[in-house]
């Protein structure tokens, strides 16, 4: 057995961005705190958090278990045992009168564990070179793709290419490594305020370690992400040892029984670190869509155009409409055009990405209202009638209908 | 280790047990199941494989083993309770007579509710665990019924009931949402209101209308994804089809 350490740092909230507490549950427009307390997101600090607080907490039961290995020592350490650890089990072990202290740290041992393994796949995805094989599967079905992804110069590039049925290409380009979209800010450990109390990922969602995997021919570290509300779906992450790149990923929906409730999952079937080469990242059909930043065109206009470097949208509040309620947790990230006409508002909560459209019909076609669902995907389309003109509400993300439609019901404009 | 390591185990054993069995004599019955799990049997032969089944414990047991590879398959659990033919036999039951429906479009509607609902009693069954019981027949009355606008054949086939009255409280969103996971490049769209408010001039958007925007705008939601949801370029896998 490990040592519990007895004096655990509880929270760290070095970074704390002082978010406004409209994501607290809220049921009308009145209740809506006012508008000036929005966020200031500063990249630096959330760097310097990250730096303060590592392994603080997993160091201390790295040499038994399943934390990926520390960082520095990626690709050169041993793999520990397959042996499930005692922090699993006590992680599934019910708390207990008498060993109710004990628990409580032991709890708090594994959250430490995970949001490390969590903050380190955040930086992965985007710092580290591979390409691979992998698959989408949702309901009955399953697609494959090859991924590429590559930094040059601190900037990012990827490719996603389908393999199967129409061909299709996807290449998004353009992001500084030292651009932290809001996103990536929370699953680091950025930390909100609500009234009084400063929450961190970790406070809407129950961590797990399940235990070692075998993905793609690689050591992972299974964790499980369980929300706490209804509101949102959880996730089963096999985070590779060696670089910290999620190598499958499920999104789960509530338990059937004892079984878990698989909606989507990715897995990498293959994937090789490094070796990417410049070529592999660029766009090979005219027909490729290109993603820079706010911008989305083919790869036949964007033609031999140096890329953009791009950060996130610099909007920072709402603009014209806002979520008067949303699951506790997600925070605005961002504002922009939409290409179907109207505005794109972007709202997360680490985990989850939630896009709400907001468009003015015209004069002849009625607003589609109603619902439809693919894989995880949920969209909620209503009607918001605003004088004399009737826009068209769209939500679509990675949550439950029933958060989908609520938030949907909750669009109001801002009054100034 | 429970959860994930269990998980991946029992998929692995039941998908041998279906391979000895589809060598065994058989053949035919073991199809229909197998079609069955996946959808697709027609009437007559859900009738016949449940009569069947009735007399034959060990064909009760494989139909038993085949839904489970299938929803293992289709990446959903394994229903505790296995013995899902009751539930399926009085499901059909209680089905309107199909010569109510008159002739025409709607007898094929009608026809496809009925496959519809008994898919549906196979998904609800595996629910029962924790949403318990939901009514089996009230979607094929109302195919039979309604005036809902026809979307498209296509959307016929796996959305039979068009879901007029959906709301929060509504009993059924699980099986909607199960249903409209069934046509792969277009999802299923529910629509709120199948008719436009009296007075109102303006007209619906059509649906082709209505997929191409949803299309576009998944695009930009998988690109939000990408950016905030910590996971680089996996989100486009979600796109179902990109729009020119």
């Amino acid at each position: 057995m490990f040592k519990i350490p007895t004096a655990l740092p509880v929270c760290f909230l070095v970074s704390v961005l002082s978010y406004p507490s409209y994501s607290q549950e809220l049921t009308g427009a009145d209740a809506i705190p006012p508008e000036t307390t929005q966020p200031v997101v500063s990249p630096s600090l959330v760097k310097a958090e990250v730096v303060g607080k590592k392994n603080t907490v997993a160091s201390e039961i790295d040499q038994k278990a399943l934390a990926p290995v520390a960082p520095g020592a990626r690709e050169t350490a041993s793999h520990a045992g397959a042996a499930p650890s005692a922090a699993e089990a006590a992680s599934n072990t019910p708390v207990v009168n008498s060993s109710e202290t004990k628990n409580l740290s032991t709890r708090q041992l594994v959250t430490a564990q995970v949001e490390d393994i969590l903050k380190s796949m955040s930086r992965a995805v985007h710092e580290v070179d591979y390409q691979g094989v992998a698959t989408y599967e949702y309901a009955s079905f399953i697609d494959s793709f090859k991924v590429f992804h590559k930094v040059v110069d601190g900037v990012e590039s990827e490719r996603l290419l389908q393999l199967n049925g129409a061909e299709r290409e996807v290449v998004r380009r353009g992001r500084d490594l030292s651009c932290v979209a809001v996103g990536d800010q929370l699953m680091r450990g950025a930390a909100l305020r609500l009234g009084d109390k400063f929450l961190t990922l970790g406070d809407f969602y129950r961590y797990s370690i399940l235990g070692l995997h075998r993905i793609a021919g690689r050591d992972a570290a299974v964790i499980q992400i369980t929300p706490l509300d209804e509101f949102r779906y959880g996730y089963l992450i096999a985070v590779d040892r060696a670089t910290y790149l999620p190598l499958m990923m499920e999104l789960l929906g509530p338990k059937l029984g004892t079984q878990n409730n698989v909606l989507e999952r990715f897995q990498f079937v293959d994937i090789k670190i490094g070796e990417v080469e410049l070529a592999d990242v660029q766009a090979q059909s005219p027909a490729a869509k290109i993603f820079e930043g706010d911008t989305i065109k083919s790869a036949a206009d964007a033609g031999s155009q140096a890329i953009q470097t791009v950060c996130a949208p610099k909007q920072k509040l709402p603009e014209r409409w806002k979520a008067s309620w949303l699951p506790a947790g997600f925070v605005f990230s961002g504002q922009k055009p939409s290409g179907a006409g109207g505005d794109l508002l972007m709202y997360t909560d680490g985990l989850n990405a939630l896009s709400v459209f907001v468009s003015p019909i015209d004069g002849g076609v009625l607003p589609a209202e109603g619902q439809t669902r693919r894989g995880a995907t949920s969209v909620f389309l209503t009607k918001l009638t605003l004088g004399r003109t009737d826009y068209s509400v769209t939500v679509i993300g990675e949550l439950p209908a029933i958060a989908i439609e609520r938030i949907a019901q909750s669009i109001r404009p801002i009054v100034r | 280790m429970t959860g994930f390591t269990s998980y991946t185990a029992k998929g692995l054993s039941m998908t041998n047990n279906s391979i000895d069995d589809r060598q065994s004599n058989e053949q035919g019955l073991g199809e229909s199941l197998s079609a069955m799990v996946d959808d697709q049997a027609s009437e007559l032969e859900l009738r016949r494989l449940l009569k069947q089944s009735e007399s034959d414990l060990g064909l009760h047991q494989k139909w038993s083993r085949y839904h489970m590879v299938g929803a293992v398959m289709r990446g959903e659990s394994i229903p505790k309770e296995t013995n899902l033919l009751a539930g399926i036999q009085t499901a059909l039951d209680q089905e309107e007579p199909l010569s109510k429906s008159g002739g025409g479009f709607w007898s094929g509607a009608g026809r496809f509710a009925i496959a519809a609902s008994v898919a549906g009693a196979i998904v609800i069954g595996a629910q029962q665990n924790w949403q318990g019981q939901i009514g089996l027949t009230e979607d094929a009355q109302i195919a039979g019924n309604t005036q809902a606008p026809v979307i498209s054949p296509q959307s016929i086939v796996r959305q039979p009931v068009l879901n007029a009255a959906y709301g929060p409280s509504a009993a059924t969103p699980q099986r909607n949402e199960r249903r409209a996971m069934g046509n792969r490049a277009n999802p299923v769209f529910v629509p709120k209101h199948s008719v436009s408010v009296a007075g109102d001039k303006r007209k619906s958007m059509s649906e082709e209308e209505l997929q191409q925007m949803l299309n576009t705008l998944m695009l930009e939601h998988a690109n939000n994804a990408a950016t905030n949801s910590g996971r680089g370029v996996l989100p486009y896998a979600r796109i179902p089809k990109i729009e020119d």
